[in-house]
């Protein structure tokens, strides 16, 4: 596998020159993705996964594994389907009228997209952080409060205390926000509020974080903050990250998978992915000559 | 010439005024090199030429209009030999009718009446003489107008800012026509309501805190019977009665039709259920007053009877049910709205957490959505309490101080429908009963929005 990936990178990269883009599209409609998509003992796997919205096709026969405790980045041009595959993981693009998904998508070795599995469940396994601050208009307390409630993982008002104070302090909010707990949690920064969610995902301690842009809105202070969370968490969680930002994938994530128009072009280490990538697209659009 | 030709004329003016005002804006521009060097576009200097033509000349228009008629039949009744002249107003209307009446030709004069004819033919004159007399002076305005605007246009002049003065004016004036009129009808409300309190039978307090309604009053002085008495309680707590079974019925139901067709229902469901949901506003209410009368009191009647409970043929029940169901489709629509005007990212941030759709309803979406919510029911509320139609045909008249849905009751509507039909006298007390109801109706509705308002503004939960 990886060794045919290889190869053919080595042949592009001959021909690179020569070649327009379009060439470049249609060579990766065929080609298989490069680098080290599969690993041992992954958290979550996925196999040959289609995603269409109606008609249009957004992913195309996508392979890939997600390590336990581990920060995998995924990049790409906008547009590239990377919210799209990140959806998939824990089936929130059940909720998008019209989208489609076929292959095996897996979590410790249980098929997500099987009849059985309990959608409801599973969410609470598999936690997700939006793009855009969304905390629900309530308190702050409650924002936190409102996953360990639904899932009644506090059976003493103490207990949620302490849940809430505890991921408040893990999402470093809790200093800027222990005094008013009980205002409103849309009345916090853009910083704050992306905070604020991502305390709230944690709340309900899932298995996967799925993080979509999480700092696309914040500044460089608040962006270093999330980024210090991502590496604390890892220790605990596994966690997927989607960022525009090459500087972020290279800072959090140990791999990287580059998206492009729906194909998985490449998986590697995220050192490796920065410093020799493997296809001549990645190498593209790392060293910002499109997307 | 008539009026209305004369406003068609004029408005043919203003638009040759707009054409010739555009036309030297551009002529004036050429030598300048291009329109770019005016002040302001073409079309504002056009505006501006046509304002100038109309805006003088219907102001003198509308001046006369005020002021025609009172001139002209005070100069032919200054006219008049001095033994006929008018020593009341009555008696100078009734002379005038009559003047008015030989000078169209529908009555003849008598023989003696020479006077009379004289006074006709002299308001026919004075009125062909100012016709003629608007006619010249409109027309010549409106031509001096005109000029006046057209020889202003030069490349200098801020046409465009006094065009959206005028626009600005325009609009504040229809802003102020539908806030007078509101204002008018308050006024001629509280005029009647203090008329109807001076009556020795009524006290403010009686009104407002009696507890018995029986407007009948003796028509003549000699006539035995009852004294009336106007304690509106009653009809408050019917009226409130018929409102409540009203929003018993029509809350749940039009909040559970809201949310299943803003959360639930497919796209194809949706836009066939929506409108015929909403159809259901469109139904006269005179048609629901049938039903509840015809329909759903006797069917009421006889299922109580089944159940050996005393329903009376026109209940409450039957009143406020119906009413509910016409309010159903006000509830839903207000709630599906400001439910589908929840973001999708609310809904996305709570599904990511492990909610189902339901607890997603529960605990976000229906608080994030209730200040619209209470304030929608409350919209309906206030359409409950001033709901007419239904109530006459169906809640009686009866006015029963009692909170038992199965017994007939009565509205205020209801009563202020009643008082003003009769024969009686228009300043009798009982007449303007209706007009104190009216006002106090007002006033309940009012301060009803006015809750509803604040409760929306205090409990508005912000999102982005
Ligand atoms: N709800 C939808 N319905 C139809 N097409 C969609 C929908 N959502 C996304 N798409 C399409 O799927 C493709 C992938 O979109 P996706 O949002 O996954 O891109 P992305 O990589 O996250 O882009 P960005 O970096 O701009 O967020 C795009 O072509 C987009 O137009
Ligand atoms: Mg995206």
């Amino acid at each position: 596998m990886t060794s045919i990936a290889t190869e053919q990178a080595g042949e592009m990269l001959i021909s690179k020159t020569e070649r327009t883009e379009s060439q470049v599209v249609r060579d990766i409609e065929h080609g298989e993705t490069v680098g080290e998509p599969l690993m041992e003992d992954a958290k979550m796997s996925v196999r040959n996964t289609d995603v269409f919205y109606g008609d249009k096709q957004a992913i195309f026969g996508v392979d890939l594994d997600i390590g336990k405790n581990q920060v995998i980045a995924m990049i790409g041009p906008s547009g590239c389907g990377k919210s799209t595959f990140l959806r998939c993981l824990n089936r929130m693009n059940d909720t998008v009228e019209g989208c489609r998904v076929s292959g095996e998508l897996t979590l410790d070795g249980s098929d997500i997209y099987s009849k059985k599995m309990d959608v409801v469940a599973l969410r609470a396994r598999i936690g997700m952080v939006f793009q855009k601050p969304n905390p629900f208009p309530k308190s702050i307390y409650d924002n936190v409060a409102y996953g360990p409630r639904l899932h009644g993982l506090a059976s003493r008002r103490g207990e949620l205390d302490e849940i809430v104070e505890n991921s408040l302090r893990r999402a470093s909010l809790w200093d800027e926000v222990k005094d008013r707990l009980h205002s409103p949690g849309t009345g916090l920064s853009g910083g704050q509020q992306q905070r604020l969610c991502i305390a709230r995902a944690i709340a309900v301690s899932p298995e996967v974080i799925l993080m979509d842009e999480p700092c696309s809105a914040l500044d460089p202070i608040a962006t270093a903050r999330i980024e210090e969370l991502i590496a604390e968490l890892r220790e605990n969680y596994t966690i997927a990250i989607v960022t525009h930002s090459m500087q972020q994938a290279a800072r959090v994530s140990q791999r990287t998978a580059y998206f492009h128009l729906g194909h998985l072009v490449e998986v590697n280490d995220t050192e490796k992915v920065f410093t020799s990538p493997e296809h001549e697209l990645t190498e593209a659009y790392i060293t910002g000559r499109f997307g | 010439m008539q009026t209305a030709n004369l406003i068609i004329v004029l408005l043919a003016m203003v638009g040759i005024a707009y054409y010739m005002g555009r036309g030297r804006s551009f002529a004036l521009a050429k030598p300048l090199g291009g329109i770019r060097h005016l002040n302001s576009l073409p079309f504002y200097y056009g505006a501006q030429t046509a304002i100038w033509c109309c805006v003088p000349s219907l102001i003198l228009l509308a001046l006369w209009a005020l002021f025609d008629e009172p001139i002209i039949t005070n100069v032919v009744l200054s006219g008049l030999p001095e033994a006929i002249q008018p020593q009341t107003v009555a008696d100078q209307n009734l002379l005038l009718n009559r003047i008015e009446n030989i000078a169209s030709g529908a009555l003849a004069a008598g023989a003696d009446e020479q006077a009379l004819s004289a006074a006709a033919d002299r308001l026919n004159g004075l009125r062909e003489t100012a016709q003629w007399v608007l006619t010249a002076a409109i027309l010549s305005l409106a031509v001096l107008g005109g000029l006046w605007g057209w020889r202003r246009v030069s490349p200098k002049l801020k046409a465009r800012n006094q065009v959206e003065v005028v626009f600005k004016s325009t609009l504040l004036a229809c802003a102020c026509i539908a806030i007078l009129t509101t204002l008018g009808i308050v006024f001629s409300v509280v005029f009647e309501t203090i008329r109807f309190f001076s009556f020795d039978e009524v006290t403010i307090t009686g009104f407002i805190f009696g507890t018995e309604w029986s407007p009948q009053i003796a028509i003549r002085a000699d006539q035995a019977g009852a004294s009336g008495s106007f304690g509106a309680v009653p009809l408050f707590v019917g009226t409130l009665l018929i409102s409540f079974i009203a929003m018993v019925v029509a809350v749940p139901v039009g909040l559970m039709s809201a949310i299943y067709l803003a959360e639930y229902a497919n796209p194809r469901v949706r836009s066939t259920a929506k409108p015929l949901l909403e159809i259901l506003a469109g139904i006269p209410t005179v048609v629901y007053g049938f039903f509840a009368a015809l329909t759903v009191a006797p069917f009421l009647r006889e299922l109580g009877e089944s159940m050996g409970l005393d329903v009376s043929s026109e209940s409450a029940l039957a009143a406020g049910g119906v009413m509910g169901i016409m309010i159903i489709p006000f509830v839903s629509s207000l709630a599906d709205d400001v439910i589908t005007a929840v973001p999708q990212s609310m809904r996305d941030g709570s599904l990511g957490l492990g909610a189902t759709k339901s607890e997603t309803i529960k605990k976000v979406i229906f608080p994030a959505a209730l200040p619209g919510i209470v304030g929608g029911v409350m919209l309906a509320v206030s359409r409950a309490i001033g709901e007419t139609m239904i109530v006459v045909m169906a809640a009686g008249l009866a006015a029963n101080m009692t909170a038992n849905p199965l017994d007939t009751v009565t509205t205020v509507t209801v009563q202020i429908v009643t008082l003003l039909i009769g024969d009686q006298e228009f300043d009798s007390p009982k007449t303007l009963a209706a007009f104190a109801l009216g006002l106090m109706l007002f006033v309940v509705t009012l301060l009803l929005n006015l809750f509803a308002l604040r409760t929306v503004k205090k409990y508005r939960e912000q999102y982005d």
